[in-house]
């Protein structure tokens, strides 16, 4: 066979010279493993704020809902009188989107704002999340029921975040959880009731919404600047506008998914 | 005659208890099917007790995880009391010690199915799960067979040799019908192993729900396709090999399990692909696609079943092998001979080519990500040398560039190897899986399978070879590339074409060289059918241009400057004066010239790369 050791010997010792070189780079870089301390507030003149509504539309055929089949547990399906359909594509009034996420994606950079306090309520209950899809602020609590004659398990499936599953019998304590990192968006499975699903937005600030059944969603008390708005539906993927928003203004966006 | 020692009645309840323990085990590949299908492995969240108790709500998804779990539990059990039986009753030390084997694969099996759970379904410990489980069934429908009336009515020589095939075989080299069964239990079980991929790979889809992992779906489909090719090769081989019923009926059988396992995928993809627009699993859903699963563990174990009979059936083939005196090698030169398998120098530059497709596609270098993409390929390179040297140890020994390496001198016996390079293999893919990401695991996967199963066979069957080789031959720098997690974007791409094209001019110089050793060997390369060397020359010159064309690539897709291009092109221009001269010349010394300056031609070219990085 050939000889070897030239290649090697060349290799090696390119190898040892570019790692030098690397080493040398790796240094400057420092990649938050940790999520920062929340900072103080950034101060901001309640006076300024300004407000963000709209709305978010459907155009086009419906997605047809599936039907459920809640039979693996007669608790869940005892609680519904006929049968369980899903409709991942909910479209009401005047063609509005329900349960899109509508949040701030870009503009906030740089601020901290504080943790609200109140618990965000997600309950188990006829073996469906409900709401399906909530926010919460980097932080914040989330507070989970199961008010459920069965068992649930909650296992939230994140990227970003930390993962758990735990269990939840009938009348157990709520869960309270939180989640330390922004994370658009996370899903909630159930893995006794394989249909249960819900997603939870985790943003670093207070400025997001979740569409009402009219598709309507409005965001209040925004610090006067440019921002890149980002509309996530589950099934239908994101879309995103930019706007501007001065002193005191309320601007309305219309935002459009299709078929 | 077997065991005398044994009464008749217990030597049949022993037999009866085994068998048992090989159909329990087989509700329990059904059962872990059924829990993957249903999405039901973590609807119970801790372990090893269910919701703190022994019996939980049977409800929803628990009722598949918690069946699986107590099925496991029987069968564990099972296996506990076969292994004592054994142990205590079973004169054959080979047997007691696959009894032994069995219960260390249960337990073993159940580890992995806790962690599985509390570090909520790792892929890689699934698919880790999923393929021992397939081991741990193979173990008991050996042990059922080996305790049966029919396997003990043969000579005690011909059963002693057939099982030394199992564990510590002598190797099967000389027997057609056993050696290709032997090659379709091995193919069998690495598509296994995809499958339990797809399915895993698959399942951990987030707000999309389950996806298909493109990559792993197309080797498990070429996958497919090797395993119709062996399996009915093995089946037709079987069958003409013997007058017996019984190994037609079991060459028979194997063909209509690899029809129905051929449909059963067939309607799984259909089920599977429907899956982004799943709400919840659906049970026609689960019970195909578990259908699937106990299918192909069955043809993996009938596969088997017919390599140890067809061994013990062929009398011929024993008293060769038995008057055939080995030489044994002490235990040092033993790991040194098991360090020598795995090509430690071409593993090595292996692993220098996935460590500077790190530092080429990183801005700043992760030595993390670099020790273990560099751990990971050493593992995944050394295995498919062990396996590449098994599966040509015959070759090897007709030549003399390789008649003294482990295999074909005798210093290490050919199963052990077998079993030592899937080790390797296996815990290669699941290193890089864990500590680098899918991609480059599936890469590495992928890189093995094709040069095991596509370019080593195809070295005795033509020339192209060299084609198909180069494949994997440029493989380990996009490995390096993807475990930083940038894309495989055309820079990496680049990079590869590189690798690629040197493998023509480097190994045309090789198999030239060698030719006359190479034609010993059986393999087909082309210097060997082009005496003249005419086409050999062309295609050294036209692969040479080629390279030393892409070579320039670098610097306009942004992965070199132009002091890079520079070198490029008068490092271009010596290799081409060497090219174009061996071409020509098509002489020895022109040959080992165009050889030499080929290795030093390409680390010259990274380190460019490399001090010229973008």
């Amino acid at each position: 066979m050939f000889n070897y050791r030239n290649l090697l010997s060349a290799l090696v010792f390119v190898f040892i010279a570019a790692c030098g070189g690397g080493a040398r780079e790796e240094s400057a870089e420092t990649p938050p493993e940790q999520p920062s301390q929340p900072a103080a507030a950034t101060p901001m003149d309640a006076a300024q704020a300004a407000t963000l509504s709209g709305k978010v539309s459907f155009t086009g055929p419906a997605p047809k809902g599936v039907r459920l089949r809640m039979d693996q547990d007669a608790a869940c399906a005892k609680q519904h009188s006929g049968p369980v359909m899903l409709q991942e594509v909910r479209v009401g009034e005047a063609g509005g989107l329900q349960d899109v996420f509508v949040w701030v994606k870009e503009g906030l950079q740089g601020k901290s704002f504080e943790t609200p306090r109140e618990e965000v309520v997600l309950d188990q209950k006829a073996c469906i999340y409900e709401p399906r899809v909530v926010g919460l602020v980097t932080g914040q609590n989330v507070k989970i029921l199961n008010s459920d004659p069965t068992t649930h398990n909650v296992h939230p499936l994140p990227k970003q975040n930390r993962e758990w599953n735990q269990s939840q019998p009938p009348n157990a304590a709520p869960l309270v959880k939180t989640f330390a990192r922004e994370e658009i968006m996370i899903p909630v499975k159930c893995n006794v009731h394989p249909w249960m699903k819900s997603y939870i937005g985790v943003v670093s600030h207070p400025f997001f919404a979740v569409t009402r059944t009219d598709g309507t969603f409005e965001i209040k008390g925004l610090p006067p600047g440019e921002y890149t708005i980002q509309a996530w539906h589950e099934k239908l993927g994101t879309v995103e506008q930019k706007v501007t928003l001065g002193a005191q203004e309320t601007k309305s966006l219309e935002f459009t998914f299709s078929g | 005659m077997g065991s005398d020692a044994l009464p008749k009645t217990e030597r049949r309840a022993l037999h009866r208890f085994a068998v048992a323990a090989a159909c329990a085990t087989l509700v329990l590949i059904v059962a872990g099917g059924l829990v993957t299908s249903n999405d039901a492995g973590l609807s119970v969240p801790d372990w090893p007790l269910s919701y703190n108790s022994l019996m939980p709500p049977m409800v929803g998804g628990i009722v598949f995880e918690h069946t699986h779990r107590m099925i496991a539990a029987t069968v564990g059990l099972m296996a506990v009391v076969l292994a004592l039986w054994l142990w205590r009753r079973d004169e054959r030390r080979a047997i007691r010690r696959l009894g032994a084997f069995a219960v260390a694969a249960v337990m073993a099996q159940a580890i992995l199915g806790g962690i599985t759970v509390l570090f909520f379904l790792p892929p890689a410990v699934s698919i880790f799960h999923a393929s021992l489980a397939q081991i741990f069934f193979c173990t008991t429908v050996v042990l059922a067979l080996v305790t049966s009336p029919l396997w003990r009515a043969g000579s005690d020589n011909a059963e002693r040799m057939s099982l030394k095939v199992l564990l510590f075989p002598e190797g099967i080299s000389g027997n057609r019908e056993a050696s290709a069964a032997a090659a379709a239990v091995a193919v069998i079980f690495f598509q296994l192993l995809l499958g339990s991929a797809v399915r895993h790979l698959g399942m951990v889809g987030g707000s999309k729900g389950v996806q298909l992992v493109v990559p792993v779906l197309l080797a498990h489909l070429a996958g497919a396709a090797a395993v119709t090719i062996l399996v009915i090769r093995a089946a037709v081989r079987l069958a003409k090999a013997s007058s017996d019923g019984h190994m037609q009926r079991l060459a028979a059988l194997m063909l209509g399990l690899l029809g129905s396992q051929l449909f059963l995928g067939w309607r799984a993809y259909l089920v599977r692909a429907s899956g982004p627009n799943w709400s919840q699993p659906f049970w026609s859903g689960a019970v195909i696609t578990t259908a699937h699963v106990a299918v192909g563990a069955i043809l993996l174990a009938v596969t088997l079943l017919a390599v140890l009979q067809s061994v013990k059936t062929n009398r011929q083939f024993h008293q060769d092998r038995l008057s055939s005196p080995r030489d044994r090698a002490s235990l040092r030169n033993k790991a040194a001979a098991y360090l020598e398998l795995t090509k430690p120098r071409v593993t090595l530059l292996v692993v220098l080519t996935a460590a500077a497709g790190v530092y080429l596609a990183s801005a700043s270098v992760n030595a993390a990500v670099l020790v273990h993409v560099m751990a990971g390929t050493a593992l995944l390179s050394g295995g498919t040398a062990v396996l590449n040297e098994f599966l040509e140890r015959d070759a090897d020994a007709r030549m003399r560039r390789t008649e003294r390496r482990p295999l074909p001198s005798g210093r290490i016996d050919p199963a052990p190897a077998m079993i030592y390079g899937m080790v390797l293999i296996f815990s290669g893919t699941a290193y890089l899986a864990a500590f680098t990401n899918l991609l480059t695991a599936v890469i590495g996967c992928l890189t093995s399978i094709i040069y095991l199963f596509i370019y080593t066979p195809l070295k005795t069957r033509t020339s192209l070879c060299t084609f198909v080789g180069a494949f994997p031959g440029a493989a380990p720098a996009l490995m390096g590339w993807s475990a930083v997690g940038a894309g495989l974007d055309e820079r990496a791409w680049v990079l590869f074409l590189i690798l690629f094209l040197w493998q023509f001019p480097h190994f045309l110089a090789i198999s030239w060289l060698y030719r006359e050793d190479y034609a010993r060997g059986g393999f087909i390369m082309l210097p060997l059918i082009d005496n003249e060397g005419k086409k050999t020359g062309r295609r050294i010159m036209v692969f040479t241009f080629s390279m030393v064309g892409a070579s320039v690539l670098p610097s306009l897709v942004g992965l070199a400057g132009s002091l890079y291009l520079i070198g490029a092109l008068l490092l271009g221009m010596v290799f081409m004066k060497y090219g174009v001269s061996a071409a020509m010349l098509r002489t020895q010394i022109s040959a080992r010239h165009l050889l030499r300056i080929s290795v030093i031609y390409l680390p010259l070219l990274l380190t460019l790369m490399m001090v010229d990085k973008r």
